[in-house]
């Protein structure tokens, strides 16, 4: 039961984090130059594809058979954007997340970075379970 | 990598039930794949008509485009494209006046400044939309796409 | 799964390692500034903040520019460890307009990292005009409008229309005194391609008269 309410969260997380997105690509699109690590083409690329993912995973996530790849790609994708955050951090950028687009309030580094981390442990946590 | 080809031989041979069976490689295509080609199809929906940037193959492949070179002054007298009318927001009110002398109603525009990094190819592009230009185009890659081209080195992806 | 987890997690280690390496420069307070300018403001000085946070001294080799309009006081300077300054940069905003975007490439000492430090500018003309000019196809004899908005920081004496083109009747409407302006126009013959010009003059407090030429034509 539990396990069942875990992945409906998850699995909602990365649904609403998708399609918050997809709302305004022009927005996750210059969240995502702020980083400072792509040049404009991969970053407007990135920003078509990073909220599909997020979504199809996120679906795939609730499906039997997609379930444990999905779940080690998830982990893959927090882990990158926790690099990413932590390259922002260490060259004194001061970026927004653009994790959830505008509609939440920001978490800060350390904050965003905790929640990537939470995120990771349930999505290994689930894995482990048919 | 290894282990995942090799994973995808013996999940083909074993029920799809046991938790412990390795990662699909083919699974993993799909689920890099799939998002792919919905944001293929986000792109065809969402891309703006004016505005979004055109490659440098496309600008290239109009016959009678008008371009326009929003660089600074001493760029463009240096070198420019063939024909291309110097305009950005510095020059506007001297420059003008050449544009409108050249431009034909329904002639593609196609707007280029230095590099990706630039904004004043959008500015006059904004400046030009709000006064009905259309077809309007901003070049990828800006000048330094024309360089490429120019030196017949393919262009970056 | 495990596997998996323990390659990333070493990955994650190189990359960090790599990135607390790479930082051996300066620690700035910020590495882009925006900035507003008021109408006729002819210099911007932005001031980046930085702090020495390695444990040797950090010597400035020098600072390029990504153009000659900006200039800055600091040119070589050794940074002690734990000390704290500014670099100011001035940018020469004379005949540049709209949205102004520079670069400083801060070179050191005993290392191949630079440091860029972005200036954003975005300078406005004291006088808006929305659209930019007026046309109208062959044939079409639709009234249309340009507006004219004086940056709301300035004070305006008074704007008139003194040429006033043969081929199209137009009208200075003032919206509000001073503050918007509407110029309606359509062409007296539609069918006739043709090109004039109106111009607008005005005054703002404390400055010269000042005029603008706008376009409109029938394509």
């Amino acid at each position: 039961m539990i396990i069942l309410l875990l992945r409906l969260v998850l699995s909602g997380v990365f649904i609403y984090a998708g399609i918050i997105k997809l709302l305004d690509l022009p927005q996750f699109e210059q969240n995502i130059l702020n980083y400072q690590l792509l040049a404009e083409t991969p970053s407007y690329l990135l920003s078509l594809y990073l909220p599909w993912l997020e979504i199809t995973l996120s679906i795939c996530l609730k499906t039997r058979s997609y379930r444990r790849e999905a779940s080690l790609f998830l982990v893959g994708l927090l882990t990158v954007f926790s690099l990413g955050l932590i390259s922002a951090w260490v060259r004194g950028l001061n970026v927004e997340c653009g994790c959830f687009g505008e509609s939440l309030p920001d978490f800060g580094y350390a904050g965003s970075m905790i929640r990537n981390l939470a995120f990771s442990l349930m999505v290994i946590y689930l894995a482990r379970f048919k | 990598m290894e282990g995942g080809r090799s994973g995808a031989r013996v999940t083909h041979n074993l029920s799809h039930g046991q938790v412990n069976a390795p990662y699909s490689l083919r699974r993993i295509a799909i689920l890099v794949i799939a998002p792919a080609c919905l944001a293929t199809l986000t792109s065809l929906i969402v891309s703006k008509p004016d505005g979004r940037k055109i490659s440098i193959e496309d600008a290239l492949g109009y016959s009678n485009a008008l371009w326009i070179d929003a660089r600074s002054a001493e760029d463009f007298e240096k070198n420019h494209h063939e024909g291309a009318i110097h305009l950005n927001l510095s020059n506007w009110d001297r420059q003008l006046p050449e544009f409108l002398a050249q431009w034909e109603l329904d002639q593609a525009v196609i707007i280029y400044c230095g590099s990706d990094d630039c904004q004043s190819s959008l500015q006059v592009a904004i400046r030009l939309q709000e006064a009905g230009v259309s077809p309007l185009h901003i070049l990828h890659g800006g000048w330094e796409a024309l360089q490429r081209i120019k030196a017949n080195k393919t262009p970056l992806p | 799964m495990y596997k998996q987890i323990k390659i990333a997690s070493a990955l994650f280690a190189l990359i960090l390692t790599l990135h607390v390496h790479a930082f051996s420069s300066l620690k700035w307070a910020e590495t882009s500034v925006t900035m507003h300018p008021d109408p006729y403001t002819e210099k911007v000085l932005a001031e980046f903040h930085y702090t020495n946070l390695t444990k040797s001294p950090i010597r400035i080799k020098k600072i390029e520019t990504s153009c000659g309009c900006m200039t800055t006081s600091e040119s070589a300077k050794i940074i002690q460890p734990g000390s704290k300054g500014v670099l100011p940069i001035t940018v020469n905003l004379k005949g540049k307009y709209g949205v102004i975007k520079e670069v400083a490439r801060v070179l050191y000492d005993d290392s191949k990292e630079a440091d860029g430090l972005v200036i954003t500018i975005i300078n406005p003309k004291p006088m808006k005009v929305s659209p930019p000019f007026l046309y109208w196809k062959s044939g079409d004899e639709k009234e249309k409008s340009i507006s004219l908005t004086p940056h709301p920081h300035l004070k305006l004496k008074y704007l008139q229309m003194i040429e006033a083109p043969a081929a199209f009747v137009t009208e200075l409407v003032t919206k509000a005194e001073n503050k918007s302006y509407v110029i309606k126009a359509k062409p007296r013959k539609a069918q006739t391609p043709v090109r004039e010009k109106l111009v607008v003059e005005w005054k703002v407090e404390g400055r010269e008269l000042e005029s603008l030429t706008i376009y409109l034509m029938v394509k």
